[in-house]
């Protein structure tokens, strides 16, 4: 029931595995006799270094960003699993009450730096690996099975091809309405969201050409044209993101 | 507070909007496979709907002033 419940919905678990990562990281705070926000001050604010809690609180995070951007990588929820799993090691290791946050944190990277020497580290770098491929697997097969409907009358190397020139045009669409929502809500300037624009116009124009060639049957030059545009698609995405955050 | 906290912060919600968007679209076209949409349609229907977002997009900015 569980799994369904996973596979039905891989974001709610994805928010469920984040809440529990935070409020084990919590707890564990509160056993300090420190605030519970406390993780995240010491890093923003004091510069001090990361506990457990905080990594799996991030980790979950980031796994999350890559889920949505994975369409649902049933497999990244054993990441999440893995940082609220070092969450529950944050809150075993913990030292008792201390009276100031420099000495709690003190404490806890001695005790940590003991205590994760062996026999646990080997053993979390081998549930790292086995976790990271159980993800990768999970995410190819979500990806195969996201392929979008052609043309059955096509031959298979050109639905390949066809498969490949659809994904390009859903990855535009998604870049030029994100240029557009943080042009009009200011998060990019006008240059910058224009020139981002004009970089999606000029992908766009290649993806047309790559359907005029897999229409007059140059299957191969299609498919690898249209596999270059979105290798570059997926470039503008990250420039987007990096453009957006340059602004005040 | 550590700017580049921020940074990554903002970076990071900017990947996942462009995330959400790519699901956005997606959920139209499953929905088209759904009701019984040919390849050709499908194929018709994203060609439409990417040249929909670049004209809606490029409207959007020349709303800005300079």
């Amino acid at each position: 029931m569980l799994n369904e419940i996973v596979t039905a919905n891989p974001q709610a678990w994805a928010t469920l595995a984040l809440i529990a990562g935070a409020l084990t990281s919590w707890l564990s705070q509160a056993r300090r006799g420190l605030a519970p926000w406390s993780p995240i001050t010491y890093w923003l604010i004091d510069d001090k270094p990361l506990g457990w809690g905080t990594l799996g609180v991030l980790g979950a995070a980031i796994a999350s960003i890559w889920q949505v951007n994975m369409d649902g990588a049933n497999g990244v929820t054993l990441l999440q699993a893995w940082f609220a799993s070092g969450l529950v090691v944050d809150a075993l290791i913990q030292p008792g009450p201390a009276k100031t946050a420099s000495d709690a944190l003190n404490k806890l990277h001695n005790k940590a730096s003991g205590f994760i020497r062996w026999p646990l580290l080997p053993v979390l770098v081998a549930l790292a690996l086995l976790s990271g491929g159980m993800m990768g697997c999970a995410g190819l097969q979500e990806l195969a099975g996201d392929t979008l409907k052609v043309d059955a009358n096509l031959s298979p190397p050109a639905q390949i091809a066809q498969s490949v020139i659809n994904e390009a045009n859903l990855t535009l669409t998604a870049s030029a309405n994100v240029i557009g929502n943080n042009a009009q809500s200011g998060i990019m300037a006008k240059v910058d969201a224009q020139a981002a624009l004009d970089e999606v116009k000029r992908l766009r124009e290649q993806v047309k050409t790559a359907q005029a060639l897999l229409e007059l049957g140059d299957i191969s030059s299609a498919q690898s044209q249209a596999a270059l545009i979105n290798r570059l698609a997926t470039a503008l995405h990250k420039r987007v993101a990096a453009e957006a955050r340059k602004q005040p | 507070m550590n700017p580049v906290i921020w940074k990554i912060a903002e970076m990071a919600l900017n990947l996942i909007a462009i995330g959400i968007e790519r699901k956005a679209v997606l959920s139209k076209i499953k929905a088209m496979e759904e009701a019984g949409a040919t390849g050709e349609e499908i194929k018709a229907a994203l060609s439409d709907i990417a040249d929909a977002a670049i004209a809606g997009a490029q409207a959007r900015i020349n709303e800005l002033p300079d």
